[in-house]
């Protein structure tokens, strides 16, 4: 529909979410096709047209909506189309399956056999997206929008509730009570350091100055992390609400979303997002016929990793500096932030949390979870199970149900060795921990943290030192190069770690690495440095004696580390059918055709080739 | 906040500062040293080499701190030589010598803290001497309000150079970095009646005195005094000890003392300290 009125006050949104939701409920069924940056790179764009043709090309006795939605998070099994009624799931669907859908499905009510989900678990086709193990142990509280919206559309948004929680801050809440129902839900920051969301607010309201500002931080830097990247894309209006009530709690009148640059979906859906909210008088001047002000504005960052760090953010965003510069604190950005000003800066998904707390209230979501992690987490689940993507959990989960529950297990069969959580400057948390319930303090105790919630999942082929050098050469990378600890001190760890995968090292050395660890925690500037050793102080704690492996037997245990590795060929499997000769570009590996062959060591550059192009499994590694 | 103070503990003792003081002002003022390097008075805090740490109880938890930028506040308890921050204070000073390996100042500093030679295994060029304190740049955009010479790159590879490592326009070639600089990085060489900073590769033309004739500053430097007096720029210009020559000549002849030198001495230059 085209809305066409200024909202102008609460009984006035009331007025037309009515009306929408009639107007919704009127239309008979839907086709909602993820549009997601994932889904978008496997076809969805093209699946979409060949609905809206397809339907527009029948008479069909109902009408049908084809919606384009944010990320439903299971990106992998993209594109997906959710069909209503009867929350039909089709993953991997083209174009070319859209006839049929419309034919079999929307006309005659069957489902189309082989699109729906196949549960490797138990063999069998799975009809609804319900019933789907990815997202039947999830507890979908901010993505639960996400795939029956249209991203940017207010009107969508507020079909499904939304701005009433903004509505009922402004008229009914004070801004300490605002705040004090976000201290009873025990809202922590769900951005890296998880702190509570409630005592920020606060201290920004306290604080000096009658200019104040709340920052979202989009800036979502963790490799392979798309959870911030998919709310704003999927459901942009939910984080612009929980801004525009966070700003009427601490008594902000502006705000940015540092958004960096390698999102042009989510700054799109963003922008539209922002110019529907101003043209309908939910951004500006007199918000809901109140006298709340508050504009935003879209901040692109340079994609660096540290410029997630608030203060490198918040210089960023001055652009004094073209060089990311994170600065000492305190003075906190709560106090003195942007342009001195007191600051509050959150997560994407902590902004997004604060609209159902303050419509369903503090209570209702503290029931969720632990002691001290309340509510929802959203991870990104990734590496070696079978399922991967964006799940929506309940803080105390533990690991493994997230990995064998939702992630239906781990790939080929495999055994589990540990998961890395909290991005490459977390821990890993070794199989023998993972019934540990996902809280903020039982992470931390254990070495890692919750960080912005990624989750990457190792198997038994995973080395230990060869994963601490890879997330410390990535933090290193982008480390700013500032403070000596982190600069100095993270290149000699790297290179300590470099020499022991070599087959260099000597046992003195992990002396040295937990010596410039500690000094890494202890002194540097800012929490990249401090943070940065975790991976290698948690897989030398836990898999010590895989650092032993590589040290004094100069063997590489999970046969990853080439310096330690070589390349045989078992004679009695080989059937010399000449696949790896061909496949090995040093031209190492000798034989004539239906005879074993042969791996020459002086040339064999230890590339793996040859075990990836062997049919008889029989090229082995020592 | 002008005229209030706040009350910490500094090793065990209750003393006072300012407020709006850091740490290490307060203990300067107390007579406690804590050694810098990134420092300097006359720039803001920058918190990068991390020597100055001290150990800053607070809330019941114990943290390490950079004592430059820290704010001294009520209720701190804050020790400057615990066996926590001496062995933090040894491992910069170790990453710093190996990084610097022929730096004078930085391998007195390393010798103090009892740092052996080939402590860590990762050795900087035997050439290196920028520690990347960042005095340089700040000097340059806080005092001077130029940008000539900025950081570049990230991480390791972090460096100071001037934009896209060519000759800065921004430069008027004041020296100010030069002067700030700690272990001697920066260096400025006259030769010719040309100015040449490195490592910018910036070349200035000097200007000579109307009346010695020795050349002694750079014409941008001399522009950019008299645009901050407002005073339009006479290239006809006499060098400082000629100035001073002259206005003490011109002062003898209308002076009953007949001797400059009895005149009160100008307000004392404030020495920057290195
Ligand atoms: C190196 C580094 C990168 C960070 N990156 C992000 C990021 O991408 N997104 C984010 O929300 N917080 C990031 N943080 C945490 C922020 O500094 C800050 O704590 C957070 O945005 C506060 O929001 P919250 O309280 O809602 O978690 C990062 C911190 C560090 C040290
Ligand atoms: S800890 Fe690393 S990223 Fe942070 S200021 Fe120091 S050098 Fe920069
Ligand atoms: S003097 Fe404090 S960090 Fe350098």
């Amino acid at each position: 529909m085209k809305m066409h009125r200024s909202i102008t006050d609460p009984a006035a949104l009331e007025a037309l979410r009515r009306e929408l939701m009639a107007e919704g409920q009127a239309a008979g069924a839907s086709v909602s096709v993820c549009c997601g940056t994932g889904c978008r790179a496997s076809g969805a764009l093209e699946v979409v047209e060949a609905f809206k043709q397809g339907l527009a090309a029948r008479e069909l006795p109902v009408k049908v909506n084809t919606r384009m939605t944010g990320c439903h998070g299971f990106c992998e099994q993209g594109p997906l189309v959710v069909l209503e009624p009867g929350n039909i799931f089709y993953c991997r669907v083209q174009a070319a399956d859209v006839e049929e859908i419309i034919s079999r499905t929307i006309v005659e009510g069957q489902p189309v056999e082989r699109l729906l989900y196949l549960d490797s678990a138990s063999g069998r086709r799975i009809l609804r997206e319900e019933n789907v193990p990815f997202y039947r142990g999830q507890e979908r509280l901010l993505l639960a929008h996400n795939g029956r919206i249209e991203p940017a559309s207010l009107a969508d948004y507020l079909a499904v509730g939304g701005y009433a929680a903004l509505a009922k801050a402004l008229t009914e809440m004070t801004p300490e009570q605002v705040i004090a129902e976000i201290k009873v839900s025990g809202l922590r920051g769900r951005g890296g350091g998880g702190f509570p969301t409630a005592l920020k607010w606060e201290i920004c309201r306290r604080a000096e100055g009658t200019t104040k500002y709340v920052v979202c931080n989009a800036d979502e830097g963790d490799p392979g992390c798309f959870q911030d990247r998919s709310l704003l894309e999927g459901n942009p209006h939910s984080v612009l609400e929980g801004m525009l009530i966070g700003a009427y709690a601490v008594g902000a009148e502006a705000g940015y979303v540092y958004v960096r640059h390698e999102y042009p979906l989510a700054i799109a859906h963003l922008s539209g997002a922002i110019n529907e909210a101003r043209e309908y008088g939910l951004l500006g001047r007199g918000i809901l016929g109140t006298g709340f002000n508050f504009e935003l504005k879209i901040s692109r960052g340079g994609g660096a990793f540290v410029c997630g760090e608030e203060t490198a953010l918040i210089s960023s965003i001055e652009g004094i500096t073209g060089e990311p510069n994170p600065r000492p604190r305190p003075p906190y950005p709560a106090v003195q932030g942007l342009w001195g000003c007191p600051t509050v800066i959150n997560n994407v998904k902590t902004w997004a949390t604060v609209p159902p707390i303050i419509n369903k209230g503090g209570q209702w979501f503290a029931a969720t979870g632990t002691a001290g992690s309340k509510g929802t987490m959203i991870f990104s689940l990734t590496g070696k199970v079978n399922n991967t993507g964006l799940v929506e959990v309940p803080m105390g989960i533990t690991l493994r149900e997230i990995v064998f529950n939702l992630g239906g297990g781990i790939r080929g069969g495999k055994k589990i060795k540990a998961v890395q959580t909290g991005g490459p400057a977390g821990g890993c948390i070794p199989e023998a921990l993972l019934d540990l319930p996902l809280d903020y303090e039982q992470l931390t105790e254990a070495g890692s943290m919750m960080g912005s919630g990624g989750l990457i999942v190792m198997d038994e082929t995973t080395c230990m030192v060869d994963l601490a050098r890879y997330f410390l050469s990535f933090t290193q990378d982008e480390s700013c190069g500032k403070c000596t600890p982190c600069r100095e001190g993270g290149a000699q760890l790297l290179h300590l770690l470099e020499k022991i995968t070599k087959g260099q090292g000597a046992e003195e050395d992990l002396e040295l690495i937990a010596a410039l660890s500690a000094a890494m925690q202890d002194s540097s500037l800012c929490a990249l440095g401090k943070l940065a050793p975790n991976p290698v102080l948690t897989t030398l704690r836990f898999f010590r004696d895989e650092y032993l492996a590589h040290i004094v037997e100069k063997r590489c245990p999970a046969g990853v580390c080439r310096s330690l590795i070589r390349y045989v060929i078992d004679s009695s499997a080989c059937t010399g059918c000449g696949r790896c000769r061909r496949a090995c570009p040093a031209g190492a590996v000798q034989g004539t055709k239906k005879e074993p062959h042969l791996i020459d060591q002086e040339k064999c550059t230890r590339c793996g080739a040859c075990l990836e192009a062997c049919r008889f499994a029989a090229v082995l590694v020592n | 906040m002008a005229g209030q103070t706040v009350n910490f503990k500094l090793n065990g003792e209750e003393i006072r500062a300012a407020a709006g003081w850091t740490i290490w002002q307060a203990a300067r003022a107390a007579g406690v040293f804590i050694p810098t390097l990134c420092h300097h008075e006359a720039l803001h805090p920058f918190g990068a080499c991390r020597l100055c740490v001290v150990e800053v109880e607070k809330d019941g938890k114990k943290t390490l701190e950079a004592a430059c930028s820290y704010p001294a506040a009520e209720g701190l308890s804050v020790e400057t030589e615990t066996p926590r921050v001496q062995k933090s204070r040894k491992m910069t000073a170790a990453l710093l010598l190996a990084r610097c390996p022929s730096v004078p100042l930085i391998r007195e500093l390393a010798a103090r803290l009892g740092v052996a030679e080939d402590s860590l295994p990762l050795k900087g060029r035997a050439e290196e001497a920028c520690i990347l304190c960042g005095r340089c740049v700040r000097v340059c955009r806080e005092a001077i309000g130029k940008r000539a010479v900025s950081f570049a790159y990230r991480g390791p590879q972090r460096r100071v150079s001037a934009p896209f490592g060519e000759e800065a326009p921004d430069c008027i070639g004041c020296t100010a970095c030069v002067f700030v600089c700690p272990t001697g990085a920066v260096k400025a060489v006259r030769q010719d009646n040309r100015l040449r900073l490195s490592p910018w590769q910036t070349e200035l033309p000097l200007l000579s005195c109307s009346a010695c004739g020795r050349s002694f500053a750079a014409e941008k430097v001399l522009r950019h005094l008299h645009g901050l007096q407002k005073a339009s720029f006479d290239p006809e210009t006499l060098c400082p000890v000629c100035r001073r020559k002259q206005v003490g000549e011109a002062l003898e002849k209308v002076s009953k003392l007949g001797k400059a030198g009895s005149f009160p001495p100008g307000k004392e230059q404030k020495q920057f300290k290195h």
